[in-house]
């Protein structure tokens, strides 16, 4: 899926409308535009002696006749990626879409964007981009992420071109550069699903927030991105701002950009066809988090009122300052134009702390939490992908003063989870994955054995798709 | 006020001619895309410039790694020269963005898209992916033929010329002495090629069209059923039948196309086999512009 169509279909539009619109044969339109003169010395349009000379747009004599404010020249790209699945698992899906997660102070764990919820069929979402330069100093990329019933915007940012000094301004909503799974959109991913340790400490979504990027490419001899990322802190797993009411303790909500990303990635080759890239990222923000499982819907950024949870038990709600901490390496081997050897890792380690809240009674708490993955894929054929995801996380520590004596046995265990794929490519731009995942997190309660997952993905790429980064 | 001129330069065009002289002072950084276009820089510039290139010759020219060192070599890039009619589109768009570099941006005078000053083929009349990864803009591959070369040659130095005027008696006459090489050169080869004349000739993916379409042979099919679609069984029977039924001479393939399809349609088939150099490095014959047409005819046999 790396390659994409930037301009074609906007080009291809363009000359259908306009030679449906002016009564040109296309080929003849096309050939005026794309055969110049042979030696001409400069790319610069010149007026053709029988062009209206008022005219300075080249060749739009035709459309200036007849449809004189006609902007469809000015079409940016669109490209729609479609994402649908069936699957089959070991638990049924009510128990599936609400597991316990000890590593998660919602407790809950948001399957917003889950891939696959339900047994069977499942259409997982639509990604409709578009994007275009806005100006000569601004281009503007929009995704829009449609699921059946939503139509949800999972990035909007403008993004400088040509600042000096060799920085970029990012402003808008936009997944952050923490890590190296984090600012990739999902139909990037090696495998369906994101890794666990992104899963437990950022939700279904990543960390993807309000805010503005400053990234600076450094001057040394190899490759040296740095960034810096002044965030809103709406992520509802690790940070959040809302304000709430717990016993007679009243908490108001935070207003301001509350979390800061720094980010370093560095990266050297070896020889031509081996290339190291690794990561290093820090996230340090407030938190108010609140184990009802809600997505924290700050959106209202209002009061949140003491309720109770289903099961009667007062809710808890945590308040202090999360930081969390990533490493990332990959390492990938291209044997050729169409076989590549791929070893990506990451770790991430969560450092919580503040008071917890239940009933008004503030309790001082630590968390320290620790995951990650490593996951090798290989491409053995143009049209042929396979690969394995090995998921850990391997400590949750409380380290606090401990409110709850009976708090989660699992809390301090290892989690594992075990993931396969194989991929068939028809084309560049669709994609069939067949997926299997041994979850051993313990979401089975009843029987307590690993849960299996086996699904089939097709994903198919319309108009035109930008190519990705590295 | 480097700094100030380059702010300017993206509000203003005028600006682009200020930037010019300030740039001039230092060796400019050529960065090309592909390397027979970095073989041109160096027989038209030779080392007045830094010439550096992407893409290896050996690789599949429409699936280049976008790494990021290619980004540092973009970063401090004053002139890149790109191929253009989309043959870079899946790989060079994220690298431009990511280079911080304003002045090689489209638009600007420090990008040249080489497509613009050559005679394409195959321009589709109308484009859809049912058709396979098809190039809207026509055949990419524009620089195997060799009236081209001069085209490309003129096009290089003029844009050197501008951007390093101190330097442009010595690029512009770079330029006419290569041409005058090349004509000679490509005379002999004409000569050479005479006898292949009205041949038939299947080919891996329509990259030879051009060198083909020169010397008057014709390309009747291709193993990819639709462009970017890897050969199917069927459709490799199909084409045996048909290289078989029209006596079609050569069997076509690049370096880094897959051998297995080729050798089997070889292997049914009178057609010969012949592995073609597509660009300068794509075997250690063709090192620069005149091997890589050299490696090229004598695949011929001639």
């Amino acid at each position: 899926m790396a390659k994409g169509f930037a301009s074609s279909f906007s080009l291809g539009c363009v000359a259908l409308l306009c030679c449906g619109l002016s009564g040109t044969p296309v080929l003849a339109q096309v050939e005026a535009v794309d055969v110049p003169e042979a030696d001409t010395s400069t790319p610069e349009w010149e007026p053709d002696p029988g062009q209206d000379p008022f005219s300075q747009d080249p060749g739009s004599t035709a459309s200036f006749l007849q449809a004189p404010f006609r902007q469809q020249q000015f079409v940016p790209d669109i490209s729609l990626i479609l994402d649908m699945g069936v699957g089959g698992y070991t638990v049924d899906d009510a128990q599936r879409q609400s597991f316990i997660s000890p590593y998660n102070l919602q407790q809950q764990v948001d399957t917003h964007h889950m891939i696959n919820p339900n047994t069977g069929f499942n259409l997982n979402y639509a990604e409709l981009s578009l994007s275009a330069p806005v100006d000569p100093y601004l281009d503007l990329f929009t995704t829009f992420h449609l699921s059946a019933f939503e139509f949800e915007i999972e990035e909007a940012y403008g993004r400088t071109r040509g600042l000096p000094f060799n920085t970029e301004v990012k402003a808008g909503k936009f997944l952050s550069h923490f890590g190296r799974v984090n600012p990739q959109h999902a139909h990037f991913w090696n495998f369906n699903d994101s890794p666990l340790v992104y899963q437990h400490f950022f939700g279904s979504e990543n960390l993807n927030e309000l805010g503005v990027r400053l990234g600076w490419l450094a001057p040394t001899d190899f490759y040296l991105d740095l960034g810096l990322e002044l965030l809103q802190g709406q992520n509802p797993v690790s940070f959040g701002q809302r304000g709430f009411i717990s016993g007679d303790q009243e908490l108001k909500a935070v207003n301001w950009p509350n979390l800061l990303v720094g980010t370093a990635k560095a990266s050297v080759d070896f020889g031509d066809d081996v290339v190291l890239l690794g990561g290093l990222s820090y996230a340090r923000g407030g938190h108010r988090v609140v184990n009802d499982g809600s997505a924290g819907d700050d959106a209202h950024a209002g009061h949140f009122h003491a309720q109770q949870l289903a099961d009667g038990s007062p809710l808890q709600y945590y308040v202090g300052a999360t930081q969390v901490l990533g490493l990332d390496t990959s390492l990938r081997w291209f044997i050729n134009s169409y076989q590549e050897l791929s070893w990506q890792s990451e770790l991430l380690l969560k450092d919580s702390s503040g008071n917890q809240y239940v009933e008004g009674q503030p309790v001082a708490r630590h968390f320290l939490q620790l995951g990650g993955y490593s996951e090798l894929v290989w491409r053995f054929a143009q049209q042929w992908r396979t690969g394995v995801r090995a998921d850990v996380m391997g400590l949750n520590q409380n380290m606090g003063q401990d409110l709850n004596q009976d708090s989660d046995p699992q809390a301090t265990t290892a989690q594992t989870r075990y993931t396969a794929l194989l991929e068939y490519y028809p084309s560049e731009f669709s994609r069939l994955r067949l997926q299997y995942n041994l979850d051993a997190t313990g979401f089975d309660l009843q029987s307590q054995a690993p849960v299996q997952e086996l699904f089939l993905n097709l994903n198919l790429v319309m108009g035109a798709h930008g190519a990705h980064v590295f | 006020m480097k700094t100030s001129l380059r702010m300017l330069g993206a509000a203003l065009v005028a600006g682009l001619t200020l930037l010019a002289p300030a740039a001039a002072q230092a060796k400019l950084n050529v960065v090309s895309t592909y390397p027979y276009i970095s073989s041109m820089v160096s027989e038209i510039a030779g080392n007045k410039v830094n010439n550096d290139t992407l893409a290896s010759g050996a690789w599949d020219p429409h699936f280049i790694v976008a790494k990021p060192s290619l980004i540092l070599k973009l970063r401090r890039a004053n002139l890149l020269i790109i191929n253009g009619a989309q043959q870079e589109i899946g790989w060079m768009p994220p690298l431009l963005q990511q280079s911080r570099n304003n002045s090689i941006q489209s638009g600007q005078a420090g990008l040249l898209d080489l497509s613009a000053y050559v005679k394409k083929i195959q321009v589709p009349a109308n484009v859809s992916r049912a058709l396979g990864d098809v190039h809207p803009q026509g055949n990419p591959h524009f620089a195997l033929d060799p009236d081209n070369i001069p085209r490309i040659a003129n096009a290089v130095s003029q844009r050197l010329c501008q951007l390093d005027q101190g330097n442009c008696a010595s690029y512009r006459q770079n330029a006419q002495r290569f041409n005058g090489r090349w004509k000679k050169a490509e005379a002999g080869w004409a000569q050479r090629m005479k006898p292949l004349k009205g041949q038939k000739v299947v080919q891996y993916h329509r990259l030879h069209d051009y060198f083909l379409g020169h010397y008057g042979l014709t390309s009747i099919n291709t193993l990819e059923p639709l462009p970017g679609i890897p050969p199917t069984p069927q459709h490799l029977n199909n084409l045996i039948q048909q290289v078989n039924n029209e006596n079609v001479k050569w069997n076509l393939r690049c370096v880094y196309q897959p051998s297995g399809p080729s050798q089997t349609v070889s292997s049914r088939t009178q057609a010969k086999l012949l592995t073609l150099p597509h660009d300068v490095n794509a075997v250690p014959a063709a090192k620069d512009l005149f091997g890589l047409y050299e490696a090229m005819v004598q695949g011929f046999g001639v």
